[in-house]
């Protein structure tokens, strides 16, 4: 034992030193090239659609709006600008909301979709879609969105409750969620079955997910929420890294992990049910971000929260320019994407990695 | 002066009482006191309520200049976490502070990693690691906290008899040397005799006996915690050290002759 005076000594350190500082520097690369890739897509997005426009024209319209012409300045910026941006957005929020509710589940089936958030969004969407019931009355013109919203809440804080329960452990929250999860959708079913044929498309619609309503409003608002949980997270950086050791050893850092699991978790929900409220059911993105960002970064959260974020937002940015280049003058339901392209390359990415993620 | 007391302290799962009306003098800085008893005694409970795991009756009353919280290391390392030895050792050190890593910090965690004989460790993954390398990580996440107050709950279960010797031969001068009280709970009884100033010892959840490990461990109190016969021998250094009375083989012998 290299024990010697001082019990525990400084002397040589710069092996591991230089290794750590490498490896930040890697990492820091890597969520670089995450950021390109995101930009790239971002641009590729804004140059789909009915009129095609080249990276030119789309930068040129973004940058010099005033030189452009009137046509591509307004398709831009008033058509494709809030939903590709819309797409970067729920991406992200998504992608957080699932990295999170792993952290902090200690499980890496947890997600909005599969915690049943996603399911109480459609079914809340629903209720306003086939028989116009408002939960609150007021916000008319927002009725599906915050009927989507307050079934979300509704879920989460279901979870939330049981979950306080003694005895109840984080993987029998999981379960509640895929209870939950059936529920929903048997509600949904329900109403689906009385609803006429007009309102039915709606729903089935609905619950695909489509970017296409996307506005400058609902944009401002889901970035809002983002901008409100993202620096709590950032904050609690080093607290949620260290849950991945376990409870015990997380308490005995200093941690009040049930205040940081519920804080967490209120957060979390609420980034999930704000995108799914204006942009429907997207079921991937939650699940995958965070797993593809694990894969390449690790799970130390000051880099593998930003990574989750970037994943998720390329991912369903990536997904959106498909949606539009499939078929020309058709854009596809988004989830319907998202599932097609990802699940082969997340397939691919398990497959082909050797190093143990969970 | 670091010192830890226990008024009345128990421990209770709903209904069921697992630890009750533990009260000791003060355990003090630079002792390291073993705690010993068989399966369920309540050793992992007493460390679990003394680290605010768990509550219950009575009162652990913490006495530290500087008003850290003693630092409990528990029995079961698995984690499934992607961080490796070196992030992982990084999180005991940095909670709560910023997310720059100063020189300073990556030194004091090189230096746990060096004393604990890991360094080559560092950048492995934790889910590559065997049971006795995640228990030295779990050690080194423990010293890199500073503590004043140790609580290791069976630090050496995974151990090869090497690690093992350096593992228990850095509590003792971690406490010897910075004033640390180590509250050890250890299984094999040699170990205790070896690492400890005083033993503490429980069973079906109560204390019966706290004191110098030589006076406490005899053949009569091993016989009533433990159901043994035991004898004591000394080392030709003077140390004291159990011999368990008979043997496997004989116990095994007769069962061979029945199925022959």
């Amino acid at each position: 034992m290299t024990v010697t005076g001082d019990t525990i000594a400084a002397e040589q350190p710069e092996g591991a030193r230089f290794a750590y500082r490498a490896r930040t520097l890697r990492k820091q690369l890597i969520l670089l090239a995450l950021a390109v890739l995101l930009l790239t897509s971002l641009v590729a997005d804004m140059m789909l659609g009915p009129a095609r426009y080249g990276a030119g024209e789309v930068l040129a319209a973004l940058f010099t709006p005033d030189a452009a012409p009137v046509a591509v300045r307004v398709v831009i910026w008033d058509i494709r600008l809030p939903v590709a941006l819309m797409a970067v957005v729920v991406g992200a929020a998504l992608a957080i909301a699932g990295a999170q509710m792993q952290t902090i589940l200690n499980n890496p089936l947890a997600s909005p979709f599969t915690l049943g958030i996603s399911a109480a969004a459609s079914f809340g969407a629903a209720l306003a879609l086939v028989f116009g019931i408002a939960i609150v009355p007021f916000a008319i013109n927002y009725v599906v969105a915050v009927n989507a919203f307050l079934a979300a809440m509704a879920a989460a804080l279901i979870i939330h409750v049981l979950s306080q329960r003694r005895g109840v452990t984080t993987e029998t929250i999981v379960l509640l969620g895929i209870a939950l999860v059936f529920t929903f959708n048997a509600l949904l079913a329900l109403l689906e079955f009385f609803a006429s044929e007009q309102a039915l498309g709606a729903v089935v619609f609905w619950t695909m997910g489509s970017l296409t309503k996307a506005t400058w409003h609902k944009l401002a608002i889901t970035t809002a929420v983002l901008a409100l949980c993202l620096p709590v997270f950032v904050r609690r950086a080093w607290a949620l890294t260290t849950l991945r050791l376990g409870d015990d050893k997380a308490a005995s850092f200093g941690i009040d992990v049930r205040r940081l699991r519920l804080e967490t978790m209120l957060l979390v929900s609420l980034l999930a049910a704000v995108p799914v409220a204006f942009v429907g059911t997207i079921g991937f993105i939650g699940l995958v971000g965070p797993h593809i960002a694990r894969m390449i970064i690790g799970e130390d959260q000051r880099f593998f929260l930003p990574a989750s974020a970037l994943a998720g937002a390329a991912i369903l940015s990536a997904a959106s320019v498909v949606s539009k280049s499939l078929i020309p003058g058709l854009v596809f339901p988004i989830s319907i994407v998202t599932a097609l392209i990802g699940v082969p390359f997340f397939f691919s990415l398990i497959l082909s990695t050797r190093r143990r993620s969970w | 002066m670091v010192s830890l007391e226990f008024v009345g302290v128990g421990v209770r799962y709903g209904r069921r009482e697992i630890l009750s009306g533990i009260t000791t003098p003060p355990l003090r800085g630079g002792e390291v006191v073993a705690v010993i008893g068989p399966n369920a005694a309540g050793k992992s409970s007493l460390f679990r309520r003394i680290a605010g795991l768990t509550r219950g009756p009575g009162e652990v009353r913490v006495g530290s200049p500087t008003g850290r919280a003693p630092c409990y290391l528990p029995q079961d390392t698995a984690v499934n976490a992607v961080l490796t030895v070196h992030e992982s050792v990084l999180l005991a050190k940095k909670q709560g502070g910023s997310w720059r890593v100063s020189d300073d910090e990556l030194a004091a965690i090189d230096a746990v990693l060096r004393a604990l004989a890991i360094e080559d460790l560092a950048f492995r993954s934790l889910g590559e690691l065997s049971g006795g390398q995640r228990q030295l990580v779990s050690i080194a996440q423990t010293l890199a906290r500073e503590p004043e107050i140790v609580l290791l709950d069976e630090p050496t279960s995974a151990l090869d008899l090497h690690r093992q010797f350096e593992v228990l031969s850095l509590v003792r001068r971690l406490a010897s040397e910075r004033g640390l009280c180590v509250l050890i709970s250890l299984h094999d009884l040699n170990q205790a005799l070896q690492v400890a100033d005083r033993v503490m010892v429980l069973a079906g959840g109560r204390l019966v006996a706290l004191g110098p490990v030589a006076e406490v461990i005899t053949p009569a109190l091993l016989a009533e915690v433990y159901g043994i016969a035991a004898r004591m021998e000394r080392t030709a250094s003077g140390a004291p050290y159990v011999v368990v009375e008979g043997s496997l083989k004989d116990a095994a012998a007769p069962r061979q002759s029945r199925a022959a």
